[in-house]
């Protein structure tokens, strides 16, 4: 019956042939994106859109497929494991069936089953291998497709360990090797001769040391047996599939829902089992659905294809997507949806690239789907390549020939960037690395810019430097004369109220006592301009903080924020300190608080100007200067706030210790009240108001 | 049965009577039927009366059963309401066994367990309606089937008639009995009216976008049927997540298409509130047929969070009912099987019975032109939505100038977010509101006056649905759109990459249709104080934007904002106003002088074979037409490509600015639109494009065939063969050299 109905369908489809139809609608039926400098999502066009779908009709099969698995591009033919028909049916580039394989035999010349398979290799001779999932067993065929030899568990490497040799994907480098990858066995893949010896395990993943990792192995040594055995366990994941390259590298990929860490998504190896990609990108989505609160990454790669000009393509099944990356680790294209519409996924399980044409088998739809590069995405991987190649002027013109496709696209202007600082053209190649948001390429720029700046224009930095020793001099001359305390008098001019946060600069013990002998010498109007000025330089940074430091987005500027982390924390702190004061006999009323407190942040804040300053002519990796200071500041602050209380409380120094750490949690049980304030009275409104929608759909308003 | 009883003296009458006349004219039926092989067509209908009759078809029913078939005279061909071989069927299974032998298929809600109703329960008449509970009844021309589904309480008039050569199925709207156990949602009316069985040739046309193809028995087993309002979902059931880009329909038309002939359908009335679905042969279905679903109610659902996370999902269907007063179809019976034929069906019923007229002009090239977008900003910390001008009144003068003297010498531009309220309004836009940061009152008119001088038809587009504040006279409280759970609908933007609606979003909502005109009509004033002398405007998204107001008793559904459309456009028309749209839909086709934006493809289903460009035939030669925004497009050759192919306008998006300023603005899929960007390209396409389009563009199409995979031919008015070469190779065809990525054009003998 089954086989009349392909009949009919093959009749219909001839027939069909003859009435009018539209050409091959090329379409995107998805939407494209690219991400922008803030790691938002961005519409960009299309990288590639899908030309052809083939199936079991315009192959000319007469079975569909059934749970194909794997899918492999060996010498201009695409091999798909159809394990479900025990077979492997092989296909032109131009979407012809080239043959069918259905005559797997083993030793003895009877057919044999391998319908659960998952895995499947072409060797360099010809031969098929499979791997055979179910049955724990790679199967090893010859040309003639009879079984040569199968490969079985290396029960004496694996001795201690009691996990099958599930093998699910298997591949096979220049060197006749096969490398094997078994789903229980984490301690890397397993490496056999081309006799099916077994010869090492190959690279694997690690068990980064996160918090919940260090803690559990620090509650295991408390812990029965038991109570360990029950435990989750933090072993390695074992990679999820692999490719190689032309060059004989490795590329593996992890399922990052279970990836421990995110370094180990992808990674290419070399002979040794070391990963030689930079490890520092985030690989998928770098957004969430935010009404769900949680942070959940639903990107899911199961498969990696590595193309002739070394370009990563990623087969994401938990959203159905294919990323493509460069090995800089740029992601070009990202295309492709779940659904059921040309060019959308059902249940994507293997990818290869076909020249620049990529090839995803569909298990659920039984067709492979193919995709092409569109004019945007050929402009963009030629820039790359051009690059790599040093060939900067095509590279130049590829990246604006970009640019005119997308004037949004970030990557155009970091590719721009890269053109710009390779060519010498520091400030140049800093400007469009601004643009692309790139902080860390913009420093190395600067760098350079600096360089020539100051053999070009060495004046410049002479005067400059001339300017500021003048600017410290006189202020230094100024405080000095302000500080010289007369013959006639105990007292300097500093002391007076209107220069005392000054005085209290140097001599903060001696400074604030005086606050009991004078009440009327603290002056909270100079405390409420230092807290202004500490917002106002928390906020002068935010802004004009170095390129090279600075990852603030200017339309992100949060009044709220900036007030709640300065002129906020002051209000709660003085509020604590004061309301807890009563309670260990402290002699400072709340005017001398607020005063001290105030006083002691003058170093701080200057610190801060200081340091964004100079965070504009120094690069990222001379930070340690731009931290320097600001830690200095801090510490001053420190001392002045802690020596002040001290004064005005007359407390000793342990004491003074004590009432600190309590002012702390004072502070924090502030906060907790005011929260807890907050939620109670949201809570309170959004029940009224879920009452009043319920009572109005009961009511059917 | 109840019939019988009544009049059975006269019903014997009328069938001596009806005999007779067949047996004295039986030479129209059978030497027509002679002419086509006999044996391909399906028997003539046993045990069946005629009971309406003209030159070009007939009805014959059955009394007894309540069947009935069409008879197209033309070509002896009989189109029955259902199958008569369902016994031979051996592929059919499950619910689609019976709604195969269904002649209407109710979906409904038990109000018993409303809320808890997350599918619809369908009823149809082979098993919840015998023969002995329809009340048939001869009418003129036709007759008249009350379906009584007892069981149910329901009951649903429906005429079936003939006229000219169509038969008109049509529910008397207002006398539906809906009783008291449940609420009726959706009326699928002859589901397999002409359907062809597993071993008929021919193909279903689904109004999917520009249109698509469903062979007959291309055994595509999809997961869940295909189901699409008619002018595109509902707005006012907003979704969370956005993750299929699809087409919608814009055209209320389907058809059966056989060897033979072919059944095709066009919906007359309650349109807006209608959907298609179709049914294919698969090793599960035996049978091919599509249809149209009466959407009587509809039905929405939300999830209710508990305190403890658990989640419920309440269920409700709308208190009001459509508004159409009958929900009528017409099944052509015609003779001819391919597609321009069918859309000549359309185009011609579109003229006598919407008054359609000719407006073709021989403008190739259209230009959006964009004025002002808002953008977040923040001056001194506190965030604020800045105004960013793209294109001042003075810069389009400028761009229009520079593009003609470029050699672009005939154009129309369409001008959007030149009001003051933005591209996104802020109030709702209910007058001639000249921005300020785009340069005035006064420049506007400078403006305007320069592009009637130099014969460039301008027009300023204004939307008057969308509003995020009170005020102009617009009360969210009042006069938004609401879900049926009464809260406001908001339109939602959604993010590309996980697909889920973006939080930082301003709210948008929508006018009601209650207000709508009101604010047209304050709009039509103030632009007709301000600028007497412009005479085109601009109503975008009155195009292709259609949604209910389902929320309580005071509400509507589509038809309500369709016919409040249609008074807008007409009123237009009389005040002599030349109407642009975008993407529209088929009410919008009698009215509107240009339609920007057609489609060009369907949405590509995996039960979809091939695409046609149905809506281009249908207007081709009467309506001026433009593809998307070229630079805009997946791939911009192609879309220059799709627009030689089916002979409409190029299409160029255009900002004076840079367009990096769109980043970060809602406008940020216009990458690529300064016109510096884009001029060169332009110009060369238009000196290759215009020549052409001007043989073309008042003749309709009347061949459209894939030579090969990537070869086109288009014929127009039999006289202009367009080949379009979409491949990388040149290539001959018909003695046609066409290049690579290219076309040629063949004047026909």
């Amino acid at each position: 019956m089954k086989k009349l109905f392909t009949i009919l369908i093959c009749l219909t489809l001839l027939l069909g042939c003859l009435s009018p139809i539209c050409a091959s609608a090329e379409s995107s039926n998805y939407y494209t994106y690219e991400y922008d400098v803030y790691e938002q999502s961005k519409a960009a066009p299309p990288g590639y859109v899908c030309i052809d779908e083939y199936n079991a009709i315009t192959l000319g099969l007469e079975t569909d497929f059934l749970q194909p698995s794997d899918m492999i591009y060996k010498d201009d033919i695409l091999y798909i494991l159809d394990s479900g028909n025990n077979r492997v049916v092989a296909i032109n580039k131009d979407g012809t069936l080239n043959a069918i394989y259905n005559d797997f035999t083993d030793t003895n010349s009877e057919p044999i089953d391998f319908s659960s398979a998952q895995g499947f290799a072409i060797d360099n001779y010809g031969n098929f291998i499979i791997a055979d999932t179910a049955k724990t067993r790679v199967l090893v065929f010859d040309g003639a497709r009879k079984l040569d030899f199968i490969i079985g568990r290396p029960d004496k490497a694996l001795e201690g360990y009691e996990n099958p040799f599930d093998a699910v994907k298997v591949c096979v480098d220049d060197s006749d090797q096969i490398y094997v990858i078994a789903n229980s066995i984490n301690i890397g893949a397993m490496v056999f001769s081309k006799n099916g010896e077994f010869l090492r395990f190959y690279g694997s993943n690690k068990v980064t040391a996160t918090a919940e990792v260090i803690m559990n192995h620090i509650k295991k040594r408390f812990m029965t047996q038991k109570q360990i055995s029950a435990m989750k366990q933090y072993t390695p994941v074992s990679f999820t599939n692999f490719d190689t390259d032309d060059e004989g590298f490795i590329f593996t990929v992890t399922n990052n829902t279970v990836a421990t860490s995110e370094t180990d998504t992808v990674k290419k190896l070399n002979y040794l089992g070391k990963n030689i990609l930079a490890n520092d990108t985030k690989y998928g989505d770098l957004e969430w659905d935010r009404n769900t609160n949680k942070k959940a990454l639903k990107n899911n790669f199961t498969d990696i294809d590595v193309d002739s000009n070394g370009f990563m393509n990623l087969l994401d099944t938990g959203m159905g997507k294919v990323f493509q990356y460069s090995q800089e680790n740029q992601l070009i294209s990202v295309f492709g949806v779940f659904g059921s519409q040309e060019g959308t996924f059902s249940n994507p399980i293997a990818i290869e690239s076909v020249d620049d044409k990529i090839c995803v088998l569909d298990e659920g739809k039984a067709c492979i789907t193919i995709f092409e590069p569109t004019n945007y995405a050929k402009t963009f991987r030629s820039a790359i390549i051009h690059l790599n190649s040093g060939n900067l002027q095509a590279s130049m013109s590829d990246w604006n020939t970009l640019l005119t496709s997308n004037t949004n696209s970030t990557y155009a202007y970091y590719g721009l960037g890269l053109v710009y600082d390779k060519m010498g053209e520091y400030s140049t190649a800093m400007e469009y690395f601004k643009l692309a948001g790139a902080n860390s390429d913009y420093s190395n720029s600067f760098k350079q810019y600096r360089k020539e700046y100051m053999t070009e224009k060495p004046l410049v930095i002479v005067i400059s430097i001339v300017i500021i020793f003048a600017v410290c001099f006189v202020i230094s001359k100024w405080y000095s004369k302000k500080a010289f305390v007369p013959e006639d008098s105990a007292f300097c001019e500093l002391e007076q109220k209107k220069y005392f946060p000054l005085y209290t600069l140097f001599h903060p013990i001696d400074g604030f006592a005086s606050f009991k002998s004078d009440k009327n010498l603290p002056s909270p109007l100079w405390a409420i301009i230092i807290v202004f000025g500490w917002f106002l330089a928390s906020t002068f940074e935010f802004f004009y903080k170095g390129f090279s430091f600075n990852s603030n987005i200017a339309a992100n500027y949060n009044l709220g924020i900036q007030l709640t982390k300065t002129v906020l924390l002051f209000i709660v702190f003085v509020v604590a300190n004061w309301s807890i004061c009563t309670l260990f006999e402290g002699k400072g009323n709340i005017k001398e608080i607020f005063c001290v407190t105030g006083y002691s942040l003058i170093p701080y804040v200057l610190s801060i100007f200081i340091s964004t300053a100079l965070s504009r002519v120094l690069t990222d990796s001379e930070d340690v200067f731009v931290t320097l200071i600001v830690t200095v500041g801090l510490l001053w602050t420190m001392f002045i706030l802690i020596s002040g209380l001290y004064s005005i409380h007359e407390f000793t120094i342990g004491k003074l210790l004590i009432f600190l750490v309590i002012t702390v949690i004072a502070m924090i049980i502030i906060v907790f009240i005011v929260m807890v304030f907050y939620s109670l009275i949201q809570q309170a409104i959004s029940f009224i108001g879920s009452l009043y929608f319920e009572l109005a759909l009961r009511n059917g308003i | 049965m109840l019939y019988f009883k009544k009049h059975s003296l006269m019903f014997k009458v009328f069938c001596v009577l009806c005999c007779i006349v067949l047996f004295l004219s039986p030479v129209n039926i059978i030497s027509f039927a002679d002419e086509v092989e006999t044996d391909t067509l399906e028997p003539a209908p046993t045990a069946s009366e005629c009971v309406a009759e003209n030159e070009k078809c007939a009805l014959y029913v059955d009394f007894e059963t309540g069947n009935f078939s069409l008879l197209n005279k033309a070509n002896g061909q009989y189109w029955y309401n259902k199958p008569t071989d369902v016994e031979n069927d051996s592929y059919t299974v499950g619910t689609t066994y019976t709604n195969v032998q269904s002649t209407i298929v109710i979906g409904y809600v038990d109000r018993a367990t409303e809320p808890s109703a997350n599918e619809l329960s369908y009823a149809n008449d082979y098993v919840y309606c015998p023969p002995e509970q329809m009340e048939i009844t001869k009418i003129k021309n036709g007759i008249k089937i009350v379906y009584n589904f007892e069981e149910f309480g329901f009951s649903i008039p429906v005429n079936y008639t003939i006229e000219d050569s169509y038969l008109e199925a049509s529910i008397d709207v207002k006398n539906i009995k809906e009783g008291k156990k449940c609420y009726i949602v959706t009326i699928n009316l002859l589901p397999v009216f002409g359907a062809g069985n597993w071993e008929t040739e021919g193909e279903l046309f689904i109004p999917d976008g520009s249109g698509a193809i469903v062979k007959f028995n291309n055994g595509v087993q999809t997961t869940s049927p295909y189901v699409a309002k008619i002018y595109g979902e509902d707005l006012s059931f907003p979704k969370k997540t956005l993750i299929n880009k699809t087409q919608p329909i814009y055209m209320p038309v389907f058809a059966t298409l056989k060897n033979e002939g072919s059944l095709f359908g066009i919906i007359t009335e309650g349109d807006a509130d209608a959907s298609v679905t179709y049914i294919n042969g698969n090793a599960r279905c035996g049978y091919n047929a599509v249809s149209s679903i009466f959407n009587y109610r509809t039905k929405d659902v939300i999830t209710m969070f508990s305190g403890t996370g658990s989640s419920n999902n309440i269920n409700r269907v709308s208190r009001v009912h459509s508004e159409a007063k009958k929900y009528s179809v017409r099944y052509y019976a015609t003779n001819k099987s391919n597609y321009p034929d069918l859309a000549e069906i359309y185009r011609n019923y579109l003229i006598d019975n919407k008054k359609m007229k000719q407006t073709a002009s021989s403008v190739s090239f259209n230009l959006d032109i964009y004025g002002g977008v808002e953008t977040k900003a923040s001056f001194l910390g506190i965030p604020y939505n800045k105004k960013l001008a793209l294109t001042s009144y003075s810069q389009a003068e400028e761009m229009i100038k520079e593009l003609k003297s470029a050699g672009i010498n005939e154009l129309s531009a369409r001008y959007v977010g030149w009001n003051n309220n933005g591209i996104l309004n802020k109030k709702v836009n209910n007058s001639l509101e000249p921005a300020g940061y785009l340069g005035g009152k006064k420049n506007l008119s400078k403006l305007i006056d320069f592009c009637n001088t130099e014969n460039v038809s301008i027009y300023l587009d204004n939307d008057i649905i969308k509003f995020r504040k009170n005020g102009n006279g617009v009360k969210t409280s009042k006069d938004a759109v609401n879900t049926i759970f009464s809260e406001e609908t908001v339109l939602y933007s959604y993010m590309r990459s996980v697909y889920a609606t973006v939080l930082s979003q301003e709210d948008v909502y929508m006018v009601s249709s209650s207000k709508i005109t009101d604010v047209f009509n304050k709009y039509l004033k103030s632009l007709k104080k301000q600028q007497p002398n412009l005479k085109t405007i601009g109503l975008s998204t009155t195009g292709n934007m259609l949604y209910s107001n389902p929320q309580s008793k005071k509400g509507n559904l589509c038809t309500d904002l369709l016919n409040k459309y249609t008074n807008i456009y007409s009123s237009l028309a009389k005040d002599g106003y030349s109407l642009i749209l975008e993407s529209a839909n088929a009410y919008a086709f009698p009215y509107a002088e240009k339609l920007l934006s057609v489609p060009t493809a369907s949405s590509g289903y995996d039960s979809f074979d091939v695409d046609v460009p149905f809506y281009s035939m249908v207007l081709h030669g009467y309506k001026d037409m433009s593809v998307n925004p070229i630079m805009q497009s997946d791939n911009p050759q192609k879309s220059f490509l799709n627009a030689i192919e089916m002979g409409i306008g190029i299409a160029y998006a255009g900002i004076y600015e840079n367009s990096s300023l769109l980043t970060n603005t809602m406008y940020d899929n216009l990458y690529s639109s300064s016109y510096t960007l884009w001029k060169e390209k332009a110009v060369e396409q238009y000196s290759q494009y215009d020549s052409i389009y001007k043989k073309i563009y008042n003749l309709p199409i009347t061949e459209h065939t894939a030579i090969s995979k990537d070869v086109v031919k288009t014929v127009f008015g039999n006289k202009y063969a367009v080949f379009v070469n979409y491949g990388d190779t040149d290539i001959t065809v018909e003695d046609v050299n066409i290049k690579s990525e290219g076309f040629t054009v063949k004047e026909m003998l």
